[in-house]
């Protein structure tokens, strides 16, 4: 009896030090783990974007989470842990909304499934939960001033509101949900019109600027903000053309032929950049690797006489001729038309995009001495192309990510330009029958039969 | 040299019996019937989602063709890996052969990692048969110019193959307790079912110690990743330190004979 219970004393204590290593090392585990999303477009991993509003965090966000039912409160965790992992700047709760009816109310919830997000004295909540959701709350809570981005209207420039394919409301939309304000903006409406705008949008004008005009842009840019000018071929941009100038850059009225275009869409005015090498090595396209898509673009020429303090560098170029050249604009080009005719066309590479900065007008004091403004240089970039970020090719390849980018360099949001994640890709399955009879066969008569076979086998082997 | 010997014993006595045809018929023909299934009907939501831009973002191959299945596979070896771990002691034990086994030079530690061994040479074979799944799904999806996710097959079949060598260590540990093959085939099954739907309770529980610990104790919640294309270190630990406990467990159940007397 003596050595019964000496060796099961000894037997449980083994097993006791044993499950308590094995505990502590699922613990370790927990606190110090790697994950590794192997989805073919790293479906479960927070895209660039997310890990970097979390990582630059600079204040605590409370985020309390009101659930009934298990799916809500386990999404929740799910995606919050993911964040969690980047910051430790985010405090979750976890509460059910029929237990905590008074914290619901003081919230004014409606949803009993919904998700307070907070930081300071601003406040979001969410009932429907994604990554982009969330991280686009946490923008919202964290940022101390909210972006204005004004989209001039008056010379047939693109709409905002249209779904049509030329219109610009999935971009308007993407700018929305990154908590830009949007506005449209008449120029000439008022003396202030333009004085709350942070980004001037000029998105495919088709009729000219007035000269007053171009004064009041000429005074906005002087001012440190910034421009975003999409061009297109075919109208004659005098006077923005002018302004332009001043900054070094020449728009002339010639369109991109690109072979790529070609092979790829069967339309040689397309230019698609595939070669991470044809973007420029500037904030806006550092590391930027994916495919972009230019349909009907004008090239983009950077003068070398420039004033001082001015500065511009291409951000998307084309391949050099005769893979890309331009030609002189017109209305209908025939099949032999858009050969390359070398000495006439201009040859590639061709700059589609350019991005710099204006130095800010130096603002004299009344007896003439320079006032010290503390004024940022004016951001500035133009591209010869529309089309891009219109409805029908902004969601497609890098498109989407090539303006958002741009918009955060030009907000001087320099930690938001990042590689925004696409959604799952989409394979269609069309099986014919004769498909469906490979896989009803092999699967529910073919392996089952096989193993039904040997297993008969065996039994007649051993009788 | 005794533990493969064991092994090699334990694979010659499965084959030589109706038990291995048995577990690798029934898991392929319900297996095989999901998967004939859920890819007939993908098929049929295509042709919808395509006019349908809503729907078509949710349809990916990946996602609802592979992931259900390895989540089908894992509920399914609840109820089949116990019929391969229910005869591992028991059936020793009934027929009084683990005595003579101990009269060999061989440990309890060589007896189970042998047998243990020689199941999880049961379950990949079971594995190998059933990647003619995967070599229908690649080949209907390279048909269409779609991309191979061999990342989440990969996953996927990490996932399921440490998740049924848990329920083996398991299953193996319950049939080291008694000399009854059904009464250890059915409590293998009430306790891996309960190792499976814990997680589900933690709704119920508000001190977050409790969740914790339920949360961590499910086995669903370490395989859920697996099956969607994840790998975490985390689970991996989680898995292994399960089987090394169960096949610890086992072994000291069997040392017990030597103090008992």
């Amino acid at each position: 009896m003596k050595r019964f219970f000496k060796y099961g004393a000894n037997a449980v204590i083994t097993i006791l030090l044993v499950l308590g290593i094995l505990i502590f090392a699922i613990l370790i585990s927990k606190e110090h783990y790697k994950r590794f999303d192997l989805t073919e477009n790293k479906r479960f991993t927070l895209d660039d974007k997310s890990v970097s509003v979390v990582k630059n965090l600079k204040k605590d966000v409370d985020i309390t989470v009101f659930y009934k039912g298990r799916n809500f409160k386990e999404s929740s965790v799910n995606l919050l842990d993911q964040f969690k992992y980047y910051s430790k700047m985010l405090n979750v709760k976890y509460l059910e909304t029929n237990r905590n009816p008074l914290a619901a109310r003081d919230y004014g919830l409606v949803d009993p499934n919904s998700m307070v997000i907070k930081s300071g004295k601003q406040k979001e909540i969410l009932t429907n939960i994604d990554e982009e959701s969330f991280t686009n709350a946490v923008l919202k809570v964290t940022q101390e001033k909210q972006v204005t981005v004004g989209f001039v209207r008056g010379h047939g420039e693109r709409g905002l509101e249209q779904k049509s394919e030329k219109d610009y409301f999935f971009a308007v939309e993407a700018l929305k949900k990154e908590n830009y304000k949007i506005k449209t903006v008449t120029i000439l409406e008022d003396e202030k019109a333009l004085d709350n705008i942070d980004i001037l949008i000029i998105a495919g004008p088709k009729n000219p600027f007035l000269e007053s005009e171009i004064v009041k842009l000429k005074e906005f840019v002087d001012d440190g903000k910034s421009l975003l000018l999409l061009l297109q071929p075919g109208p004659e941009y005098e006077q923005l053309g002018k302004l332009l100038e001043q900054y070094g850059i020449i728009s002339k009225d010639y369109i991109v032929v690109d072979e790529l275009g070609e092979r790829s869409f069967r339309n040689p005015f397309i230019v698609a950049v595939i070669l991470p090498m044809l973007y420029g090595q500037h904030p806006i396209t550092t590391d930027f690797k994916l495919m972009t898509v230019y349909p009907l673009c004008r090239p983009i020429i950077l003068s070398r006489r420039v004033a001082p303090g001015i500065r511009f560098q291409p951000i998307v170029k084309t391949a050099g001729a005769p893979t890309s050249y331009a030609k002189k604009f017109k209305e209908k080009f025939s099949k032999d038309d858009i050969d390359y005719i070398k000495g006439t066309d201009m040859p590639g590479p061709i700059n589609i995009a350019v991005a710099g900065t204006v130095p800010t007008k130096i603002e004299k004091g009344e007896k003439g001495e320079k006032k010290d403004t503390h004024k940022e240089n004016a951001r500035i970039t133009v591209f010869g192309n529309v089309n891009f970020a219109a409805n029908q090719f902004f969601l497609s390849q890098g498109n989407k990510n090539m303006f958002m980018n741009t918009i955060s360099w030009l907000t001087r949001q320099d930690n938001l330009i990042v590689i925004r994640k696409n959604d799952a890709k989409f394979s269609p399955l069309n099986l014919n029958k004769k498909q469906k009879r490979i896989i009803l066969t092999t699967c529910l008569v073919m392996l089952p039969g096989l193993i039904l076979l040997a297993g008969i086998m065996m039994l007649w082997r051993r009788k | 040299m005794n533990t493969f010997h064991i092994m090699r014993k334990e694979l010659r006595t499965y084959f030589n019996s109706t038990i291995a045809y048995a577990f690798f018929l029934i898991f392929l023909f319900i297996v095989g019937y999901l998967f004939t299934f859920t890819i007939f009907q993908y098929s049929d939501f295509s042709q919808l989602a395509i006019r349908n831009p809503m729907m078509m973002q949710k349809l990916n191959p990946a996602q609802s063709i592979l992931t259900p299945l390895f989540q089908l596979m894992g509920f399914l070896l609840i109820f089949l890996v116990p019929v391969l771990t229910m005869r591992i002691f028991a059936e020793e034990k009934k027929l009084g052969t683990i005595e003579l086994l101990f009269t060999y030079p061989v440990t309890e530690m060589q007896l189970v990692i042998g047998k243990f061994l020689a199941s999880t040479a049961i379950l990949f074979i079971m594995f190998l048969f059933s990647f003619v799944y995967i070599i229908l799904f690649n080949n209907v999806f390279a048909f269409k110019g779609a991309e191979v996710p061999w990342g989440i097959i990969f996953s996927g079949y990490l996932g399921i193959f440490l998740l049924s060598l848990s329920f083996m260590a398991f299953g193996m540990w319950v049939s080291s307790l008694t000399s009854d093959q059904v009464t250890s085939a059915l409590a293998t099954v009430g306790g891996l079912l309960l190792f499976w739907i814990i997680g589900s309770a933690q709704s119920q529980f508000t001190n977050p110690v409790l969740v914790g610990i339920v949360r961590q104790l499910s086995l669903v919640n370490h395989f859920q990743d697996f099956t969607k294309g994840i790998i975490n270190t985390h689970h991996l630990v989680y898995f292994i330190c399960f089987i090394l406990f169960f096949v610890f467990l086992t072994v000291q159940v069997l040392e017990v004979r030597k103090w008992k007397g």
